[in-house]
């Protein structure tokens, strides 16, 4: 009895380290967060309790739903394409053979890079006059090109897409070659044997066996396009305009530029409810056509 | 239906030689079983006439079409694996049509034809459940079904049998070999199990290290083994192997080896003399082809009984002879006494079932 | 259990040694800066262990940290109440949040420059055209911009100038030459400017004009309010807060015509420009991808000669900004965007004696000379006894002092920040054509006449 008291003791006081950690850097901001977002509060400035005033604020705010949808885009243009590539890329990798193990890890590097390094070198990439990509377009159609792509409201939309899939890609790849190296190789030489179009093949043995993996890839690469942040922030800082701010950065500006903190917290939890509400049904649709 | 025709097969795994130059026609319509050790060469060339393993260099002719360039689809052969490998997300039903989609039948044509294969196969209750939901002998039956299905002109089994339990494998041996006669499928079969080559064979082909070792019946096989690999696999237990020399006294025969000498038949030794025989030879004997008697006859030899095995009907009896061991079979109502552990008994060697092979090339000795 | 012991020992050593070591810092004279990351905090940095400190026994720390953060940081410690810095420094459009926010002590009291100790005489030794836009608050207004500057005389001070900026117009000699124009005379009116500037561009090596014209920051509004101003056009009447029919006036509007013309219809500027900060801005002048461009005066001129960094060395000349003919009175109305930043005391802090004896050495005639002789600082002082002298001594310096009288600044007051994205983001649309200036301007009006009517310190009619 004395021995079990005296161990429940050491126990505790070892879970306390981590316990005092996560009450302090987790539970208490979080709780704090609702609390503030009912006031008017600029950083340093009294707090004026204004109820669900400063939700209405972004609500009403129209670079707040500027924001909602450019995100949006940006993961609707995104993601499927990445997944799209990622799927040819599996395939493609999935064979065995000399410099395919090299090829591998060669693909996976965009994602290993910070997304600081991937930002800098595409913005250089980009450049309207001494930029690469603009010297090959020029090479391609056979007179110089001088396209200006963070300064067009639709070109730095699909510049920033761009990068992404270059960026991303190789994660969904990732997955999608684990899903494929789960097929037994007996299963997959029978249908070799079969004469089924690759169209069927696809579709009956190596979707099943992608689902799951292409499920979770679509599943991170929303949440994490939907906190879009760096890559954007130094590719174009969020212009033309504000055309590719993104919510994320919306936010910074309101509670790091503006100093609202106040509304900076609502906007956070409103972000917060979009993010599990949009994935909540992404795993939705997305589990009901893997059962049926 | 077709027959295949190898032509100076080779197939290589970097330096390895998994099968070396072999050159073999499987009859049209005919069970051929291809027996041998692990890593004889067997599934590989299974594999090279599936398309699945690229061959070094020879042809592989199915019916009148070369087909080392043909993809796996193009060849019309179908392939039952070890594992089954039925397509896990799809149930029994689909399992079966899988192959018949491309073929742009009606949906009641796919029913009819899934339906009558699933009656031979005896699958009718499961059509509607996944792989995972069978015994493993359903899952056998589909994955055969599942290859029977599309009417290929080559049936290839890569040891289909060797997941089930005894009493299973011994129903489906019977199961497979009948349907391959009503169906009649050109049928190669690929095992290491000698049992299950006798009993479905039609022809056996026997490989070791790459290279055949022998073709022909499992009778052939077994009543006249071409060199002492092929004597001692086939068989079981194995063909006894005595190595020795061949010595001469008093005008009877006898092999003396470093352990025993044994005094070979008059009428053996006669055609050995005849075929101008000597030195150093190896005699084998089958377990069944040697006699064994309670007390001493002319000319037999005395051993002690050191092991006794009973079967059903027969006993599988160890015996040593100065310090050479061999095994018996027989009988049990032929054997006329009760062997018992540490009895003397007396043995005599079956003079027709006695088999010599040249020590230097392995390969057995003629007899007029 | 020796070891035991043997580790217990020594972590509380090591806790009880630091502990000490702690107190023996923060008793000891210590003032801590919150400063900006400029090339002269550095020499400032220098210049204190070597003279102040030993003449005077407190040590200086300057944390020099990049600008947002500095603005992040400085608000974070002041929301919290914390004693930690002494002194901040700020940029002049912050003056208005920490003044609200009690952040900077008063300085016009009798502990600071009323006491009759006072070093500093904060009138006679200073610019009033610079630090009452940094260091008093409030006092934008027409007065001010009129160089009234009794109109403000009981104007609390909060600061003193600590750097000294302006943007003025760069030029480079050689490609003026190329062009065949006179590159002793750069462009006096923005019709000159605009004459030249398609004259002086050849893509894609060369181009006319560059402009930090992205929307982030305050870069693309720096370089587009001198030409408002001087087209007669204003950001809002100070006195009422009102935006309609000021940011959105028919000189404003057409001034932003002229501004995003250059880009769209001239095509005189880079393809890249509405996305450049300042550092695309700066290397283009450096090279020679631009010819003509608003800049800040220590930031290039520090290094135009230097040629490290310079590819046109001895190239590079200075000029005020153009400007435009008053109707009127028939001179040329020219104006300079400013940029200084304050340096002031933490209201919080535990050492003011200190710090006010820090900012009285700083602020004096052999510390501000100190810094204008080192090229390393690229520093401009707002004393007025170093105008002869420092104008003497380099080419940049001269620029800034004789800009001086025409600087104006935008808003200090509190929502300045969301204040000047949206103008930012309005002015970069109609840079690009994505909106016409008359929309753009039209919007901004709105917009920002609903933050100034919903700020709490919009003033009581």
């Amino acid at each position: 009895m004395k021995a079990d008291r005296r161990e429940r003791g050491i126990r505790l006081i070892l879970y306390l380290p981590t316990l005092i950690f996560l009450i302090l850097m987790s539970i208490f901001p979080l709780i704090f967060s609702i609390y503030i977002s009912f006031f008017n509060y600029t950083l340093g400035q009294h707090m004026d309790f204004i109820g669900f005033g400063n939700y209405g604020s972004v609500l009403t705010d129209s670079s707040f739903w500027s924001a909602l949808r450019i995100t949006l885009e940006i993961a609707v243009l995104a993601i499927p394409i990445e997944v799209f590539i990622g799927i040819l890329i599996a395939f493609l990798f999935n064979t065995r053979g000399k410099g395919v193990e090299v090829c591998r890890m060669i693909i996976l590097i965009p994602m290993m890079l910070p997304p600081l390094v991937i930002g800098f070198f595409w913005k250089y990439m980009f450049d309207a006059t001494f930029g690469i990509i603009n010297y090959f377009l020029g090479l391609l159609s056979g007179n110089p090109q001088i396209i200006s792509w963070f300064t067009d409201v639709r070109l730095a939309l699909i510049a920033i897409v761009l990068v992404d899939i270059w960026e991303w890609t190789p994660f969904v790849a990732l997955l999608a070659m684990a899903g494929l190296q789960a097929i037994p190789p007996n299963v997959r030489e029978t249908v070799r044997l079969e004469k089924a179009s690759w169209w069927l093949r696809f579709r009956t043995l190596y979707l099943p066996y992608l689902r799951f993996p292409l499920l979770v890839a679509i599943l991170i690469r929303s949440i994490d396009t939907l906190k879009i942040f760096d890559v954007v922030y130094i590719l174009t800082g969020g212009g033309p305009g504000e055309e590719t701010v993104t919510l994320t950065m919306f936010a910074y500006r309101v509670g790091f530029n503006y100093f609202y903190t106040g509304k900076a917290a609502a906007l956070s939890w409103i972000i917060a409810l979009i993010s599990v509400g949009l994935i909540t049904i992404l795993i939705r649709v997305l589990s009901r056509k893997s059962t049926a | 239906m077709a027959e295949v025709k190898l032509k100076n097969l080779t197939v290589k795994y970097g330096e390895v030689v998994a099968v070396n130059n072999v050159s073999l026609t499987f009859e049209d319509k005919k069970f051929t079983v291809m027996l041998g050790p692990s890593g004889c060469g067997k599934t590989s060339t299974l594999r090279s006439i599936a398309g699945l393993t690229r061959p070094a260099s020879g042809e592989i002719y199915i019916g009148e079409r070369l087909v080392n360039d043909l993809y796996p689809s193009e060849r019309n052969v179908a392939m039952v694996f070890q594992s089954y490998a039925l397509y896990p997300h799809m149930n029994v039903f689909d399992n079966l049509a899988f192959c018949l989609k491309p073929l742009k039948l009606t949906r009641s044509e796919i029913k009819e034809k899934v339906n009558q294969i699933s009656q031979t196969l005896h699958l009718e209750e499961f059509l509607n459940r996944y792989p995972a939901e069978l015994s493993s002998g359903q899952q056998q039956r589909v994955a055969i079904g599942r290859a029977l299905i599309r009417r290929p002109a080559v049936l290839l089994l890569d040891e289909p049998l060797s997941q089930l339990d005894a009493v299973l494998r011994e129903e489906m041996k019977v199961y497979i070999k009948k349907l391959q006669e009503e169906l009649a499928i050109t049928t190669i079969h690929v095992t290491h199990d000698q049992t299950e080559a006798q009993a479905m064979g039609d022809r056996i082909v026997v490989m070791d290290l790459g290279v055949i070792q022998q073709i022909g019946t499992p009778q052939e096989v077994y009543n006249n083994p071409v060199n002492l690999f092929v004597a001692g696999f086939i068989g079981n237990p194995s063909m006894n192997l005595i190595s020795g020399e061949l010595s001469r006294e008093e005008g009877k025969f006898f092999l003396v080896s470093k352990e025993v000498k044994i005094p070979i038949p008059p009428k053996l030794g006669k055609k050995l003399e005849k075929g101008n025989i000597t030195g150093e030879i190896v005699l084998g004997i089958r377990p069944e082809h040697i006699f064994l008697f309670p007390e001493a006859i002319q000319d037999s030899v005395e051993a002690e009984i050191i092991e006794v095995l009973p079967q059903n009907n027969e006993f599988i009896i160890d015996l040593s002879c100065d310090s050479f061991s061999f095994k018996v079979r027989k009988d049990k109502e032929v054997l006329g006494f009760h062997p018992q552990v540490g009895q003397k008994s007396w043995f005599t060697l079956n003079e027709e079932k006695t088999y010599f092979f040249d020590k230097e090339t392995t390969r057995r000795i003629e007899l007029p | 259990m020796g070891k035991k012991w043997l580790s217990l020992l020594l972590i509380g050593v090591f806790v009880g040694a630091s502990l000490v070591g702690y107190t023996a810092i923060s008793s000891a004279k210590t003032i801590r800066i919150l400063a900006l990351a400029w090339p002269q905090a550095k020499v400032e940095q220098e210049l204190a262990d070597k003279y102040f400190t030993p003449k005077t026994g407190i040590k200086v720390i300057i944390e020099a940290q990049p600008y947002t953060y500095n603005e992040q940081k400085a608000r974070q410690e002041v929301a919290a109440g914390s004693s930690y810095y002494d002194i901040y420094h700020y940029d002049s459009q912050w003056i208005g949040n920490y003044v609200v926010s009690g952040a900077l002590e008063r300085l016009d009291t009798k502990d600071y420059l009323l006491s009759p100790d006072s070093k500093i005489n904060f009138d006679k030794d200073f610019f009033p055209e610079l630090t009452y836009r940094s260091c008093k608050y409030p006092t934008i207004g027409p007065e001010l911009d009129k160089g009234n500057f009794k109109a403000f005389k009981d104007t609390p001070i909060y600061g003193l100038p600590w750097s000294q900026n302006c943007e003025v117009l760069f030029y480079n000699k050689t490609l003026f030459k190329n062009a065949g124009l006179d590159p002793e005379s750069p462009p006096e009116t923005w019709e000159q400017f605009r004459e030249y500037a398609i004259k002086l561009t050849n893509p894609p090596k060369h181009y006319g004009v560059g402009f930090s014209a992205s929307p982030a920051a305050d870069y693309i509004s720096m370089d587009f309010f001198p030409i408002m101003w001087s087209w007669g056009g204003a950001l809002w009447d100070p006195y009422t807060w009102t935006a309609e029919g000021y940011v959105n006036s028919p000189e404003s509007i057409a001034a932003l015509q002229f501004f995003s013309n250059l880009y769209l219809k001239d095509k005189v500027c880079p393809p890249d420009t509405p996305n450049w900060d300042m550092d695309p801005k700066l290397s283009a002048l450096l090279t020679g991808l631009v010819a003509m461009a608003p800049e800040w005066v220590p930031l290039l001129g520090a290094i135009m000669d230097d040629p490290k960094s310079s590819q046109y060395v001895g190239q590079i000349g200075m000029a005020l900004m153009p400007g435009k003919k008053d109707p009127a009175t028939g001179k040329i109305r020219r104006f300079h965007m400013y940029g200084c930043q304050g340096t002031g005391i933490n209201a919080r802090s535990k050492h003011k004696k200190e710090a006010w004896e820090y900012l009285q050495w700083l602020l004096s005639y052999d510390t501000q000379k100190a810094l204008t002789d080192n090229p390393a600082a690229a520093f401009v002082s707002g004393r007025r006894d170093l105008r002869y002298y420092a104008a003497g001594l380099n080419r940049w310096n001269k620029a800034f002092i004789d800009a001086i009288p025409t600087i104006r600044d935008f808003w200090n007051i509190p929502p300045y920040a969301e204040l000047l994205f949206i103008q930012n983001r309005e002015e970069n649309l109609a840079f690009i054509g994505a909106k016409t200036p008359a929309e753009a301007m039209n919007y901004a009006a709105k917009l920002e006449q609903a933050i100034y009517d919903s700020s709490p310190y919009k003033p009581k009619r």
